[in-house]
């Protein structure tokens, strides 16, 4: 017999597996679960339930770990709704984390204990990259013929001069990325590495130790961590000390873990420290959507490792009430298309296959409709099939007829999405750009605080006024629909010529002296809060800018972060420089910005990101950025075997420099002698090339995992094209050309 | 002895040789009780000039200062600190001890350093070793923390009373953490030791040296023994439980030479733990008195404010008794739990300030408190209290001088009367001057007359004369700024042609002849003048430190700005608020309003999400609880340490919050912290959980 249903679970309909899995008693739990079933919402409903059987002690929560931060915002509002449902508080009694964040709870109570200043800075990965770009061009500056030695022998003189000048740059740039994630993966300081390496003579380890420890230099001299930092550390803390992992242990008597085919290493020690030997932990994930193992260090292998453990129940979660059939069937095909391979792609992904959800199921799938697929037979030129990607869009804008329906482009980089997007710019198509790097959030409030800066500075100058003026007035949702009043402040403003009348007006100069009334209650409340920003000019710039970005930015918490990240960034120029006026600081932020320093990263998709939001424009993103999304119709260019290679020996790898003897990846060439430091093995030698093709067949799982990804985004719509390459020497790449054999599924074109 | 509050209106009965106890929590009148015993004592006929009341900061004086004024003419009760105890002695009884001490020229004078003319010294010690050798060099911290960082290590040992050669030792042997960071404890050692061999041989006496002089050499002499008997006849003790193990060894020691005592102890209080106060010592103390009495009767807080403070100390000890029945939240209690952001937390903390003046209650009874009141913070709720109308003061403990307004606007000044400083003031500064010392000046009509009274690109020399500024200008600027400016300009000018003044006498006359007075922007303005005043002291006391450059002024004032600049030199000599009696709102870091020891009818905290409540302050070289008296050395400090202290740290001061208030408690809190980032501290969480046992959810 079924278990009676609790009262506040009354209206909520669940699917057999789901019911399953609030079953859960305690102990060790996988769940694997294909992509659309509905994970964040069973998680945070499991989250729900075991707060209602009241298993937890009043100071106890349990602990929620997600991978993306775009994640824990759903998991808040959800877990909230469930329990407003159970009359119960929300916020109390659980904890959504991602793993950097959990890490940095840990570290925060105690950052001596790990070495670190009480107010370390956390750099992101954009920074970190913008660091590492910084370490690997001084490093190539320093060594200019080191990669001479990997060029191929009968290379031109052009090939030659390519090598040199970009081939070798690219290779340090990934070489620094891949050399301080496996340093830190394998909890090594820069000191313990070059003691590991003295004996080798491997030259790539010697690069390898330099550039780690120059990155590593950079770090303290700004007092910061990177992520992977954060995370080791963590780890650290809770070694060195038992009592620390106690209270973890008593703090989170459940820890529920999301997308935990991600996890790394390091997460997984971290997570089981806390979790304890028999303690209560649920991972789930699908190791299909395993997208990061050929450039990370994680890998969905723990999570399979864990599911098939002894002690570890298995559950399923195969409903998916996503996507239309034809989408559903393309998307078991790859599935079947790589157990049935009998090469380094078997397995890649695996079972469950997509279930269509049961008949009555609160989540239907949109009505299956094979014409809505859409695959091009043959391969164009990258700029005709662009064109052709964008007529496309176009016309389906058109045929919507004001229907909601949403539109993304999913590419395989940031350049790419450019393309696209100036592309689609061109034709007036709307774009949404909001989940790409180059995202307009850092740009606006460098500007914003610049302003107003320089306002500060001189605030008799009368376009510093009107500056700020724009910079306020386009931030006040309820003047969006009063552009008129608006437009006539700001022409007034523009024609002020003594400031003060209007900043500080003695009896009888009060400006302006006339002024419409609409116009003039915009005005007012400007001169209003320009007054209280007079006396901000007292405050340190840093903390005069905290306030002002309060007070134009009240409610994006995005914004604010990056208000507080350039207020930061001010009073460490306020100490290193006391001398600096108002305009040297304003300058600062500006020329930081300029050259892509610290305040240039933020992107939104950092708060989340929801498409639904958007119906009517086009979203573009990287097809990894897409992960956890959906869209009514979704476009998937170039899958050729260029962006989607299957390790063949005609495909050609980025990491791969064609100027390079043997077509050698050299970093992964790296990673295999780092690897062979650490090997205990002593029969285990180098040989050159292996490592190389180990890392093609990596990078080839992990972008038929991408595909299938990319593939599930589509609710009803999907457009899947491919070129040629600039060099005209690209086909059609081994998956897609898979799922052309399912000629009902799709629609040719 | 349970003594319900007969007391308060009437002083203790002393009878010769006695020895009193009085305990209890805040709010029970113990303080009140000891003021009046003071005055009952002299009218009993013991000489007022032989009453010493012992505290354990300055702070705490006023009920003394005021109890005193009401005494007639003649001697008066000497209020101390035991450290200041010290000094006066070593300084009497110098030729005595100085041999002994160990200081190299004992035939000459000592000077006694504050901390910042210690860390002036430190700084000329310790700097070169800790540049040559690269000490501390994984340790990412401005000069100036590691060198305070030192000297409080050197503070605590002498407080604790263990040798000065063993703290690098204790802080090493207790470090829990990464071993590659013990060689910092190792480098704090030598800038210890080295600092101490420096001030031996120089005759220099930083606190901890004031206070082992007096404790090794001076204390243990008859002659001085007897020359503090003489003096002393009855000692009145406050707050025991915020003294250290110095102050508690000397009374201990001493009582039984009195006449008579009056041992005052606050329980659940020892909010100064990381400035060694003892509470455990200090209650070692009772066994040594006659009679034990304990105050139990608030005569402050409601009922159901110390309940429900006792409820949230339970939940913090992580107690498991806690059942439903222990009561949810009063009605006096306000938890404001719907912002978002932070700036909606402040517009939700001046709308419950409006709410309670707009009922009755007084601005001057209504406290916000933070954690800590950063510029921001203390801008964002002024602007919105000035646009309620409602009139606020604010307090905050010790900060660089270069961070206080008030304090740039009086330099700016002296550069411009110094000119042989040639120091180069530039137009941004110059504006801040302009706007704090001229009543009245806008800051747009500042940057104005900043731009227009130099020739162009000028940054320092003299200012040109109000007629020598472009008609028109001077129109803009107006004509009542103008005659404001000129004063202030012949002022300037007049100085900086004489010869170079001392900076502390200069800015005493600045302050004196002109930004006091009616028009100036230090007339009205209480804070201006309370940082003038701890100004001009901490530069006096620099001048006083440096006695071999007493007749180069000049080069005085170039060491103390650069002093300054290096953030070397803090305002920790402002005054205590109670000073001021004006009826407006109070805006402090929570802790800086507990050791005020001032209850109001209500509290506003803000920021309750914080982890700023509890965690204690970044130290890497120094430590608080393993350099003191009740540390085990050779022990661990883990997690469970910190975790347990964080927990009572918290549970105290919001006992303490709560027991100085009268009527109800208001608590403030966004979703997001100012960095933007998502907050729930342990102080947030412990509230939901009293609310929880309200619901009765949970058993």
């Amino acid at each position: 017999m079924a278990d009676p249903k609790p009262a506040w679970r009354a209206g909520i309909r669940l699917r057999p597996a789901q019911e399953e899995i609030l079953r859960y008693q305690g102990g060790r739990m996988a769940i694997l679960a294909v992509p659309g079933s509905g994970k964040t919402f069973t998680l945070s409903l499991l989250a729900a339930d075991l707060l209602q059987r009241d298993l937890l002690r009043p100071h106890q929560e349990i602990l929620i770990v997600t991978f993306a931060r775009s994640a824990v915002d759903n998991f808040n509002v959800r877990i909230a709704g469930f329990l407003k449902n159970a009359g119960r508080i929300a916020g109390m009694g659980y904890r959504v984390r991602t793993l950097h964040s959990l890490a940095n709870d840990i570290i925060r109570v105690r950052p001596e204990a790990v070495g670190l200043p009480e107010d370390f800075a956390i750099i992101d990965e954009y920074e970190s990259d913008q660091l590492k770009g910084e370490v690997a061009d001084a490093w190539l500056r320093a060594h200019p013929d080191f990669f001479d030695q990997w060029l191929k022998e009968d290379a031109s003189e052009k090939e030659t001069a390519d090598w040199k000048t970009k081939g070798a740059r690219r290779v340090v740039n990934e070489a620094v990325v891949a050399a301080v994630g496996w340093a830190k993966d394998h909890e090594l300081n820069p000191d313990q590495l070059e003691e590991r390496m003295r004996p080798s003579g491997y030259l790539l380890t010697e690069m390898a130790a330099d550039l780690y420890r120059d990155y590593q230099r950079a770090l303290e001299y700004r007092g910061a961590v990177d992520f992977s930092d954060l995370i080791r550390l963590a780890l650290r803390a809770l070694r060195n000390d038992p009592t620390l992992v106690e209270r973890y242990q008593d703090l989170f008597p459940y820890i529920l873990e999301d997308e935990a085919q991600d996890s790394t290493n390091l997460q997984e020690q971290i997570l089981s420290l806390i979790a304890g030997k028999d303690g209560n932990w649920v991972r789930v994930g699908d190791p299909n959507q395993a997208i990061y193992a050929s450039f990370t260090m994680s890998s969905p292998e723990y999570l399979r490792r864990f599911s098939s453990a002894a002690g570890v129940t298995v559950r399923t979660l195969p409903e998916s009430g996503r996507s239309q059939q034809a989408v559903i069937d393309l998307a078991n095909h790859l599935i079947t298309f790589s157990l049935s391979r009998d090469d380094h792609l078997n397995g890649t992904l695996s079972l469950p296959l997509i279930l269509p959800t049961a008949a009555g199921d609160p989540q239907p799938n949109p009505p299956a409709d094979p014409t809505h697929i859409r695959m091009a037979l043959t391969g164009r030129d990258p700029d005709s099939e662009l064109n052709v990607l964008v007529n496309s869009i176009e016309s389906a804008l058109k045929h919507a007829k004001g229907a909601k329906i949403t539109y993304a482009v999913l590419v395989s980089s940031n350049l790419k999405a450019e393309n696209v997007r100036a592309e689609l710019e061109k034709r007036n198509i709307p774009v949404v750009d909001a989940l790409l790097d180059t995202s307009t959030a850092s740009r606006s409030m460098v500007k914003a605080v610049s302003t107003f800066l320089n306002w500060l500075a001189l605030p008799l100058a009368t376009g510093h006024v009107t500056q700020l003026f724009n910079e306020w007035s386009t931030r006040q949702p309820d003047l969006h629909a009063r552009a008129e009043a608006v437009t006539g402040a700001k022409n007034l403003l523009g024609r002020l010529t003594q400031v003060e009348d209007f900043l500080a007006p003695l009896p009888g100069h009060e400006w302006p002296a006339q002024v419409e009334p609409d116009c003039g209650e915009v005005l007012e409340r400007f001169r209003t809060l320009l007054s209280s920003w007079q006396e901000l000019a007292l405050l340190p710039a840093s903390q005069a800018v905290l306030t002002f970005v309060q007070d134009v930015f009240s409610s994006d918490p995005a914004q604010l972060a990056l208000g507080y990240k350039v207020s930061k960034f001010l009073r460490r120029l306020e100490t290193e420089h006391p001398e600096y006026s108002l305009r040297d600081l304003s300058e600062e932020v500006k020329a930081n910005k300029r050259q892509k320093g610290s305040l240039s990263a933020i992107s939104l998709s950092d708060t989340g990101f929801d498409p639904s939001l958007y119906p009517g424009k086009v979203v573009i993103c990287t097809q990894h950025k897409a992960k956890g999304l959906e869209w009514d119709r979704v476009y998937i260019p170039a899958a050729n075997n260029y962006d989607f290679p299957s390790a063949a020996p005609y495909d050609t790898f980025f990491a791969e420099g064609y100027q390079v003897r043997g077509r050698l990846n050299i970093v992964a060439e790296m990673l295999a002698q780092l690897d062979l430091l650490l090997s205990r093995d002593p029969y285990a030698g180098y040989v050159e090339g292996e490592a190389t093709q180990e890392a093609r067949q990596k990078v080839s799982q992990d972008r038929l995992r991408l595909f299938y990804v990319s593939i599930t985004r589509a609710k009803r719509d999907l457009v899947i094209s491919w070129n040629t390459g600039k060099n005209r020497n690209l086909v059609k790449s081994v998956y897609f050309q898979h799922l052309l054999e399912l000629e009902d599924s799709f629609h040719a074109v | 002895m349970t003594a319900q509050n007969p007391i308060v209106v009437q002083p203790l009965r002393t009878s010769p040789g006695h020895k009193t106890w009085l305990e209890g929590p805040a709010g029970t009148g113990k303080t009140t009780t000891a003021a009046r015993t003071l005055v009952s004592l002299t009218a009993q006929g013991v000489p007022a000039g032989q009453i010493l009341v012992l505290l354990p900061q300055r702070t705490l004086a006023r009920p003394y200062q005021e109890a005193v004024r009401a005494l007639p003419a003649g001697p008066q009760p000497t209020i101390l600190t035991s450290g200041g105890l010290a000094r006066r002695m070593v300084d009497l009884f110098w030729p005595l001890v100085a041999e002994a001490a160990g200081f190299a020229q004992p035939g000459l004078p000592p000077t006694f350093l504050t901390l910042e003319t210690a860390q002036y010294y430190m700084a000329a010690v310790a700097g070169p070793l800790i540049d040559q050798e690269m000490l501390f060099h994984s340790v990412a911290l401005e000069r100036t923390r590691l060198y305070s960082q030192v000297l409080d290590n050197l503070n605590k040992a002498a407080l604790a009373g263990f040798s000065s050669e063993t703290i690098g030792q204790r802080l090493s042997d207790a470090w829990a953490g990464e071993s590659s960071h013990k060689y910092v404890y190792a480098d704090a050692q030598r800038c210890a030791s080295l600092f101490r061999a420096h001030c031996l041989a120089h005759n220099l006496l930083d606190y901890s040296l004031q206070v082992e002089v007096f404790r090794d050499f001076l204390w243990p002499l008859p002659e001085l023994r007897n020359w503090l008997n003489a003096r002393t006849a009855y000692l009145i003790a406050d707050n025991l439980e915020e003294d250290s193990p110095f102050s508690h060894r000397l009374i201990a020691d001493w009582l039984p030479a009195l006449h008579g005592a009056l041992l005052i102890y606050d329980r659940e209080a020892g909010y100064r733990s990381f400035l060694s106060a003892d509470p455990s010592g200090a209650y070692g103390l009772r066994s040594l008195c006659d009679t034990q009495l304990e105050f139990t009767t608030s005569h402050v807080t409601a009922p159901e404010l110390e309940t429900f403070g006792r409820t949230v100390a339970r939940v913090l000890g992580q107690d498991q008794r806690l059942d439903r029945q222990a009561a949810g939240l009063p009605p006096q209690v306000v938890i404001h739990q719907d912002a978002r952001f932070y700036p909606e937390m402040m517009d939700g903390a001046v709308s419950a300030v409006t709410h309670l003046v707009q009922a009755g209650t007084p601005p001057g009874q209504i406290a916000i408190l933070s954690p800590f009141l950063s510029d921001s913070l203390r801008f964002g709720l002024t602007t919105r209290l000035d646009q309620a109308g409602i009139p606020w003061r604010s307090h905050r403990p010790s900060r660089p001088f270069l961070a206080e307004p008030a304090a740039g606007a009086l330099l700016t000044l002296a550069t411009l009367a110094t000119p042989a400083l040639k120091r180069p003031v530039n137009s941004d500064a110059l504006t801040r001057a302009f706007m704090q010392a001229i009543s009245g000046l806008d800051f747009s009509r500042a940057c104005l007359l900043a731009s227009m009274c130099r020739p162009p690109k000028a940054q320092d020399g003299e200012l040109l004369p109000w007629e020598m500024i472009q008609e028109s200008f001077r129109t803009r600027i107006t004509y009542p700024v103008g005659e404001k400016y000129e004063i202030l300009r012949r002022w300037l000018a007049e100085v900086a042609g004489g010869e170079v003044l001392e900076l502390d006498f200069l800015l005493s006359r600045l302050f004196g002849e002109l930004l006091s007075q009616p028009g100036f922007g230090f007339h009205t303005h209480f804070d201006r003048g309370s940082v003038t005043a701890a100004l001009v002291e901490s530069a006096a006391k620099f001048r006083q430190a440096l006695p071999e450059l007493e007749h180069d002024p000049l080069q005085l004032t170039r060491l103390y700005f650069d002093m300054l600049e290096k953030g070397l030199i803090t305002a920790q000599y402002l005054s205590n608020w109670q000073e001021e009696d004006s009826d407006s709102v109070i805006l402090s870091p929570a802790f800086t309003f507990l050791l005020a020891n001032r209850p109001v009818d209500a509290l506003v905290l803000v920021d309750v999400a914080s982890d700023a409540w509890f965690r204690r302050l970044y130290q890497p070289l120094t430590h608080p609880y393993v350099l003191s008296a009740n540390w085990q050395p050779g022990r661990l400090w883990t997690d469970a340490d910190e975790d347990a202290n964080n927990r009572s740290t918290l549970s105290r001061l919001v006992l303490g919050l709560l027991r100085r208030c009268r009527e109800e408690a208001h608590f403030l809190w966004s979703e997001r912290g100012e960095d933007g980032l998502e907050q729930r501290g342990m102080l947030l969480r412990a509230l939901y959980q009293v609310q929880l046992l309200e619901g009765g959810q949970h058993g």
